[in-house]
């Protein structure tokens, strides 16, 4: 008699999630402290060298300007790094089989893997807020935006992640995207500055980059200010995410680079 | 004989021990080459990753403070902050040499090769210690040419800046090395990078004029010996110095001769490496 699993494997789904989650919990001193030190540290050497030079900027001091933006590029950060490194470091070891073989689908894989890069991009983000806000007053614009902004962007790097995981077959390719992509991306989209500061041609480029917009928008849930359209921002967010998520669960359906 | 034997024929077979002189100069040449050739193979991760990580901060910097001109001690920002990314650059990766190596070869239980052959304490420490600062050098080398369009990068006093960079890069080669040791996992190495080489390289100075900085952060700055590094080579590229330089090198030195006793008693003793 076969076992029966419904339209959902429920329990299998929740099982893989749960082993996403304790895969970074597990080491939390690599995986929340270590953003939350970086993030201190950008905070202290940005606002020192600038922010007793620079005017006030959308209404904010520099050092609250540049909260939401380091707090955004953290998530983004970690969400990549744990799902990427999580399927690197299964097809190395030859572990993925575990992944593989239970009776899971592709939907149901692409979710609890993006669950698990969610949920650390969250947590990072919330720790890291939490302990800023213990030294500088953060003021709340909007939680709907800060919200969706926050799950948003921990979703869409959490797929991106699961694509160059599949992509990768080494750590030295992995780490080549993390290098040349992903952090040159999250460091000029604006964590740092205002892209109103951006001559034309660079201002059209930035307002291109969906990660951008995330920053943007996050920013605009704290202090109320945005350089770019809202609701260009929700649309591309938006857009990427589904876009995404349909070519993850399409790559992990054929099982691109996963079966021979 | 259908095949050539040249290869079987031992030279002269002596079973007197070999001599090396005062100096394996063979081992101690070996050993350095194959510690920069692991900077070679994974040149993309080593070389090219930590220049783009400079240029952004610069460009960063340059784009946020927009046309507003910024200066510290003087200087414009960008030649305040560019001996600090150079030094940076240098020191890092000295840092991950040594410590990777180490750390990499126990755990692969391929340190047994290096302690095995027939070399001093000594001889191993000049041999990881040269490779790692000459690591450090071509980084920083490579970093000089990535900054040129963004930064006035000139020699101001060249004796002050070949002093402060060799000295500076040594020291954090050499507490690299010491790290290596003390690591038993990649755990290990991922923490010394993010809880003690990040602060100890971000809080000293580099980004930002310690005069009117509160005094307790001014204290804590001037408790990091790379702060005298960083103002020691800015004095070398600009003129410009926030400390008394000379005694700042003297200080630099002492703590690479005490660093290096220490990493040399790590060597002879084989701590956390020998059973």
């Amino acid at each position: 008699m076969p076992r029966r699993l419904g339209a959902v494997n429920w329990l299998g789904l929740w099982t893989l999630y749960g082993k996403e989650v304790r895969r970074f919990a597990k080491v939390a001193t690599q995986t929340l402290l270590s953003p939350l030190v970086t993030t201190l540290l950008y905070l202290l050497i940005f606002s020192l060298a600038l922010g007793r030079s620079l005017p006030l900027l959308g209404g904010v001091t520099y050092a609250q300007f540049l909260v939401p933006g380091l707090v955004m590029m953290s998530m983004a950060q970690n969400s990549f790094a744990n799902t990427s490194s999580s399927i690197v470091i299964a097809k190395i070891q030859g572990n993925i089989v575990d992944v593989l073989m239970p009776p899971l689908s592709a939907g149901e894989l692409t979710l609890a893997l993006a669950g698990g890069g969610l949920t650390r991009g969250l947590a990072v983000g919330l720790v890291t807020t939490v302990v800023v806000a213990f030294f500088l007053p953060l003021p709340v614009y909007s939680w709907a935006f800060l919200l969706f902004h926050a799950v948003a962007a921990s979703l869409m790097l959490s797929l991106i992640g699961i694509l160059a995981g599949l992509w990768a077959e080494k750590f030295d390719q992995m780490a080549a995207v993390t290098n040349f992509v992903i952090t040159p991306l999250s460091f000029l989209s604006g964590a740092f500055y205002s892209t109103e500061r951006l001559p034309g041609f660079w201002r059209a480029v930035a307002h291109l980059n969906p990660f951008f917009y995330m920053i943007d928008g996050f920013r605009y849930g704290f202090i109320g200010h945005a350089d770019g359209s809202l609701g260009a921002g929700l649309a591309v967010l938006a857009a990427a995410n589904i876009l995404l998520w349909l070519a993850t669960w399409r790559l992990i359906h054929k099982g691109y680079k996963l079966r021979p | 004989m259908a095949f050539d034997t040249q290869g079987l024929q031992a030279p002269a077979l002596s079973l007197a021990v070999r001599r090396f002189g005062r100096l394996n100069r063979i081992g101690l040449m070996s050993l350095y080459r194959r510690e920069l050739l692991r900077l070679v193979k994974d040149r993309i991760d080593s070389l090219l990753g930590p220049a783009l990580a400079t240029l952004l901060f610069m460009l960063v910097l340059k784009v946020a403070m927009g046309g507003q001109r910024v200066t510290a001690a003087g200087l414009p920002l960008a030649d305040f902050v560019a001996p600090g990314l150079l030094m940076f650059a240098a020191g890092e990766r000295a840092f991950s040499a040594g410590c990777v190596s180490i750390l990499f070869d126990k755990m692969e239980g391929m340190i047994a090769d290096v302690f095995m052959a027939p070399l001093t304490a000594g001889e191993r420490l000049a041999a990881y210690g040269s490779a790692c600062v000459s690591s450090g050098l071509i980084n920083a080398v490579i970093t000089a040419v990535v900054l040129l369009p963004f930064a006035h990068l000139g020699i101001a006093h060249p004796a002050a800046l070949a002093a402060f960079f060799l000295a500076g890069t040594l020291m954090q080669a050499l507490l690299g090395l010491a790290a290596g040791f003390w690591g038993r996992r990649w755990d290990h190495y991922a923490a010394v990078l993010s809880f003690f080489l990040i602060p100890f390289s971000y809080l000293s100075g580099m980004f930002y004029s310690t005069t009117g900085l509160p005094a307790l952060a001014h204290n804590l700055i001037a408790a990091n010996p790379l702060y005298y590094v960083i103002d020691g080579i800015r004095y070398g590229m600009t003129g410009v110095s926030e400390t008394a330089v000379w005694p700042g090198l003297l200080l630099i030195l002492a703590l690479d001769i005490l660093l290096a006793a220490l990493v040399y008693r790590l060597f002879q003793r084989g701590w956390r490496v020998k059973a």
